[in-house]
């Protein structure tokens, strides 16, 4: 609204002026500046109809696509947990909203819902035409909801689902919960090494080789919904469904792509494989992590692609090694980083806490710490964190060795 | 050593009596007991008996009974006199009842809340059983925020994290709100102006939430001594409430010393300062081993007085760690530590600010020195109140400065005495406050067709936000349509979103404070000095357009003064009313100011060392106007000169008068005067609101004129100085030779005084 007092009086004082707009008609017909349009007919988006539920009718746009993709879930539930059962029956779930900002006053008008149906793929989405309408609209995301096997959403966990959570309080409603799985947190594990980001768009161009024409950007989204609300015009919607649609056919391809992704690794670009090399880690694949974080160290070895990461992936092989007890591969491949890397400094830190405490060699183990400490007294980066971290070593390693050593010392002094 | 022996060496000085104006004993009072209310919980009973507590005092035992019946009620509780048990009691025997019983506190600031918590954790640890309590504020981490809504069974917050963080998100609090039984405002007296008008709206918002989870909570307030106590809580909370004012605490007897530093210029009326007298008293008592708290009204006061006295008292007591100094920016574990070292006694002095006027934990002590009045004589009795012994005798002094209220307060100790004047005024229905919350309050929960929201025009609103596309009507309610949060955008605390950052560039870009858009250009404008808690700072560039003030400190002996060309257009007059030979008004004013130039004034010769000009758009306000007409037949028997000063002079005084009637600060209020009135062209003197549209403050002036009149008469007879200095109407360079001559006579005039002051 306004910061002027007396400009916001005027405009007081003109609207009481004004015929009263909100007044019922003599024919009860609704005032064409909004106004309950209660029952009878609304206005629709191109394609829709209009469905009845107990709570009043909504809008709903429905299409079915044949689906002959491979609809393989052994590699998603041996990874995720997930039931094979709950998995051959996802509900794919996308909102469009009114607000980023979240909060009560944010309200879920177009939920695009996707599910297997025969050989095919049915999609639904629900659209509030108006916001009276938004228990029926609940009710009918509801239904589909309580058939899903597993909720398969893109960044669901923290947005959509608690957006319709909020919706259900303030309508009064519940759903049942079924088992969420968000692809955000999956593609993060998996491709943030090769992205940029893990935006829904980013993946579609790089993962999937899908790119959109004529896009709608989702800033520009909520403002069509408004323009519907207010102006009533059909066409301001047409980008905003097709663009739901696009994400929700997007999970639905990458779904199946992470099946295959986690089920083979035919043709996989080497960061995918070192994601999903860290992916498997955390999950507790330690003898899977490890295979493949072997085979992307051969391959790195043998000068493979992978310049940008491979320090991160000799720690990481190091590290689980060494878990495995395996210690002796765990020493060369960090002796490995330590003559190699710019930053030789975490393999150094790595190196010589295996070295004490593996190898029993601290004074190996001090010579490492002591040549990492004067690199990095010279170095053009410093990082206090490992500077502070090689200094506690060395005393500690300085004061042990001094004790054993001393009687040593002395004889052959 | 005893507080009697520091008294006689005070009052053995024949200097010191002889500027006293008041030497009073407020006599010891008796404690009276109630007994626990009837079915209190024997848990709780136990837990309070393992703290030493009991039984009750009255007033405890009176507002937890009616809280207990589930009625509203506002208790009025000086200085540590057991207030928390007036809330906790009620809210933790619900809690036993029924596990599920939740309660919100609200506390102006997050010190507070953090105090009050740790009070709250000790008798609840006593009562060994499972209730949660937890401070939500904008410093609780985001891992802990989740375990809070879903378990504190007590929520500790503030008004500012209730508007933003709490309200707008209520079903994530669903838990909270469906069972909440309590809301307890503490320190309800800081919710006055623009600050509670906001609260009050805030409030209207909680209701609406806690009906649509069918929750009906009771509101506990608790105030300090002010005039309204009822009043104010019924005007915040839109509820009828109960009065409990009966205090049972005891009290041992108390010295109370008004003193008046004597004047050393008589022209100037330049009295011996304030800070020195404070500084020589309060040593006079911590040298005779009498636990001392001093108040000064600014950090850079309090800074001061620390050091003169931790200097002239190191020898004596050893260690200067003895006198802890205590102000907001000292870090919260300094604070606990200097708390607790005054109540172990290990602290034998603190000089302070007003934050330790509220209702910190410090216990009690022997000796108050009050270095200047605190504003409100609310804020005195409360600093007043931390002398106090519940046995045994404890004193308090106030010295004056020379500031005209100060100069009132001492020279009238009768009015401190009587019956405190003080309002705590709030308008909930200033349209733009309400409208700003009507907003958030559609955010939260759509509005229903002829839904009531304060007294506003709410259709009419809801229509312009229409037009505006922030709501949008669906059936029968009125929906949030915006991708903004609203809530976002409303400060509680200063009076307008336009508020002028200042930001001082030499420490890191710190904001050092803010400064409303209509003062600013007089106080902001580039090459400005502006003074902040007593430091000075140059104003290097003024943005006018992202509202910032770019300054740096700096050390100079001079002062700015801006022209301004004021103007004041008087467009609707509510009331009028004859005030003996002249009239008095109020209504609804548009003032204009135009700043012009600027001077650089020397401090003490107040020679002109410089001038430049001031470029910045003409700011206009919108607001409510208390005013003072002169007919012409009156004006007639003065010269024209003498009238301008004079009319001056009648503006300095009156307004720096309303402040104290109205609980307000100096910068709520705008003094300005005519010779030739725009709408009827006689003199007139006004006071104006500065947050547009007001709050209250001009209609209270117009209903208590009268006493406004006299007060304000009687600081200027009672001022010794000759024609005019900064105590009464301003100095003579102001107001001209014959300008306090002719401001008395022109307030005689309007309160027919004449008779009683003579």
């Amino acid at each position: 609204m306004t910061a002027d007092l007396v400009a916001l009086r005027e405009r007081i004082a003109a609207i009481t002026a004004r015929p009263r707009a909100g007044a019922p008609s003599p024919f009860g017909f609704p005032s064409p500046s909004g106004g309950g349009q209660g029952g009878g007919s609304r206005r629709l988006p191109p394609n829709c109809t209009e469905e009845a539920t107990p709570f009043g009718t909504v809008a709903v746009r429905r299409e079915w696509f044949p689906d002959d993709g491979s609809q393989e879930v052994g590699a998603l539930s041996t990874c995720l947990g997930f039931a094979p059962d709950e998995l051959r029956r996802p509900l794919f779930l996308d909102t469009e909203t009114t607000g980023l900002s979240g909060g009560t006053g944010t309200v879920a008008f177009l939920v695009g819902l996707a599910w297997r149906e025969g050989d095919g793929l049915a999609l639904a989405q629900y659209f509030l035409c108006d916001f009276d309408q938004e228990q029926a609209l609940l009710w009918a995301v509801g239904q589909c909801i309580s058939q899903a096997g597993v909720l398969v959403s893109y960044n669901g966990r923290s947005f959509d689902w608690p957006l319709l959570q909020t919706r259900l309080v303030l309508q009064r409603a519940r759903w049942p919960s079924p088992p969420h799985l968000d692809l955000l947190t999956l593609a993060r594990r998996i491709f943030r090494p090769r992205l940029p980001d893990c935006a829904l768009q980013t993946i579609e161009q790089s993962v999937l080789d899908l790119h959109r024409a004529d896009d709608l950007p989702g800033s520009l989204i909520p403002s069509r919904y408004f323009a519907w609300l207010r102006q009533g015009d059909p066409r301001v919607l047409g980008p905003v469904f097709d663009h739901n649609q696009q994400d929700v056919l997007s999970m639905v391809v990458l779904l199946a792509r992470f099946e295959a992704l986690l089920g083979s690794s035919n043709e996989m670009h080497p960061l995918d494989r070192f994601g999903r090399a860290r992916f498997l880690e955390a999950r507790g694949f330690q003898v899977e992590a490890i295979r493949e974080y072997q085979h992307l160290w051969r391959e790195h070895q043998a000068g493979g692609a992978l310049r940008a990461t491979r320090g991160a992936l000799g720690l990481r092989l190091a590290r689980l090694l060494r878990r495995e007890g395996r210690w002796q591969e765990a020493r060369l491949v960090l002796e490995e980083c330590w003559h190699t890397q710019t930053y030789p400094y975490p393999a150094a830190i790595e190196l010589a806490k295996l070295l004490e405490h593996q190898a029993r060699d601290p004074a190996a183990a001090r010579r490492i710490v002591s040549e990492a400490l004067r690199l990095l007294a010279v170095a053009v980066v410093s990082n206090a964190q490992w500077r502070a971290d090689l200094e506690r070593r060395q005393q500690r390693l300085e004061r042990r060795l001094g004790r054993n050593e001393s009687p040593g010392l002395a004889l052959t002094g | 050593m005893s507080i009697e022996l520091a008294l006689d060496r005070l009052l053995v000085q024949d200097e010191f009596r002889r500027h006293l104006t008041l030497d009073h004993t407020v006599p010891a009072r008796p404690a009276r007991y109630a007994g626990f209310p009837g079915a209190l919980d024997p848990r709780l009973a136990e837990a309070l008996a393992a703290r030493g507590i009991s039984r009750l005092y009255t007033h405890q035992a009176e507002a937890a009974a009616l809280a207990l019946a589930g009625k509203d009620v506002v208790v009025v509780t000086p200085t540590a006199s057991g207030k928390t048990a007036c809330y906790n009691l009620p809210v933790l025997q619900a809690m036993l009842r029924d596990p599920e019983t939740r309660a919100l506190y609200l506390f102006p600031t997050k010190a507070l809340a953090q105090d009050q918590l740790a009070e709250l954790h000790g008798l609840v640890g006593a009562l060994k059983v499972d209730l949660k309590t937890y401070t939500y504020d904008g410093d609780t981490p985001v891992s802990a925020r989740q375990a809070i809504r879903q378990a504190g069974h007590i929520v500790v917050t503030n008004p500012d994290m209730l508007h933003t963080g709490v309200l707008p998100h209520h079903t994530r609090w669903v838990k909270l709100f469906a069972n909440l039984r309590y809301v307890v405002i503490d320190e309800l007296h800081a919710y006055r102006g623009v600050f509670g008008s906001h609260l009050a709206n805030v409030l209207r918002r909680l209701w609406r939430v806690c009906a649509f989870y069918d929750s009906h909570p009771v509101v506990i307030c608790c105030s300090a001594t002010i005039a309204n106590p009822k009043e104010l809580a019924e005007r915040l909370t839109g509820r009828p409430i109960t009065l409990v004012d009966d205090n049972g605490a005891p009290a041992g007897p108390k010295r109370l010393l008004f003193y008046n530093p004597p004047v050393i210029n008589r022209e100037l009326g330049i009295r011996r300062s304030s800070t020195l007298e404070s500084q020589r008293i309060a040593e006079t008592f911590l040298r005779a081993g009498v636990q001392t708290i001093v108040f000064g009204r600014t950090r850079l006061q309090v800074e001061i007085l620390l050091s003169y006295l931790q200097q002239s008292l190191a020898n004596r007591l050893g260690q200067s760690g003895t006198i802890r100094g205590y102000r907001g920016g000292y870090l919260p574990l300094q604070r606990r530590e200097i708390e607790h070292g005054l109540r172990d006694g290990s602290v034998r002095g603190v000089v302070s600010t007003n934050a330790l006027e509220l209702g910190i934990d410090i216990g009690h002590l022997d000796a108050a020195v009050l270095c200047g009045y605190p504003g409100t004589i609310a804020s005195a009795w409360q600093q007043i109140g931390r002398a106090g012994r519940r046995r045994g005798a404890a004193a308090a002094v106030y010295v004056a400065s020379s500031s005209p209220l100060d100069q009132y307060l001492v020279n009238h100790p009768e009015y401190f005495l009587g019956r405190d004047p003080e309002q705590g005024l709030i308008d909930p229905d200033n349209l733009l406050i309400l409208s700003a919350h009507l907003q958030a309050a559609t955010f939260e929960l759509p509005l229903s067709n002829g839904e009531a929201f304060g007294q506003a025009p709410v259709a009419e609103l809801l229509r312009i936000l229409e037009e505006d596309g922030a709501v949008h009507q669906a059936g029968d309610a009125w929906h949030w349509s915006a991708d903004a949060f609203p809530a976002e955008g409303v400060s509680l605390r200063s009076a307008n979103a336009d508020n002028v950052v200042i930001v001082d560039v030499t420490r890191g870009a710190r904001v050092v404070g803010e400064m409303d858009q209509f003062s600013a250009p007089t106080f902001l404008h580039e090459e400005a000095i502006y003074l902040h808690e007593g430091a000075q700072y140059h104003v290097d560039r003024l943005d006018w357009e992202e509202k910032k003030a770019y300054v740096r400190p700096v050390k100079v002996d001079y002062y700015t003064d801006a022209n301004l060309a004021v103007s004041i257009k008087v467009l609707e007059t509510f009331a009028s009313r004859p005030a003996e030979q002249l009239t008095v008004h109020h209504g609804e004013v548009r003032v204009t100011a135009l700043p012009t130039i600027f001077k650089k004034i020397r401090f003490h010769t107040h020679e002109n060392v410089g001038s430049g000009p001031i470029s910045l758009p003409e700011q206009q306000l919108h607001t409510t106007a208390f005013w003072l007409e002169i007919p012409a037949e009156v004006a007639r028997q003065f010269p024209r000169p003498a009238m301008q000063g004079a009319l001056q002079g009648v503006a300095n005084v009156v307004s720096q008068v309303s402040c104290l009637f109205l609980m307000c600060d100096a910068r709520d209020l705008g003094a300005y005067s005519e010779t030739r009135a725009p709408h009827t062209g006689t003199p007139a003197v006004f006071v104006y609101e500065r947050y547009p549209g007001g709050v209250g403050m001009s209609a209270r002036l117009f209903e208590t004129s009268t006493a406004v009149i006299v007060a304000a008469h009687d600081l200027v007879l009672s001022c010794g100085c000759e024609s005019g200095c900064p105590s009464c109407v301003g100095p003579a360079l102001e107001v001209g030779e014959e300008g306090k001559a002719v401001a008395l006579r022109l307030l005689e005039l309007a309160a027919l005084v004449t008779a009683a002051a003579q």
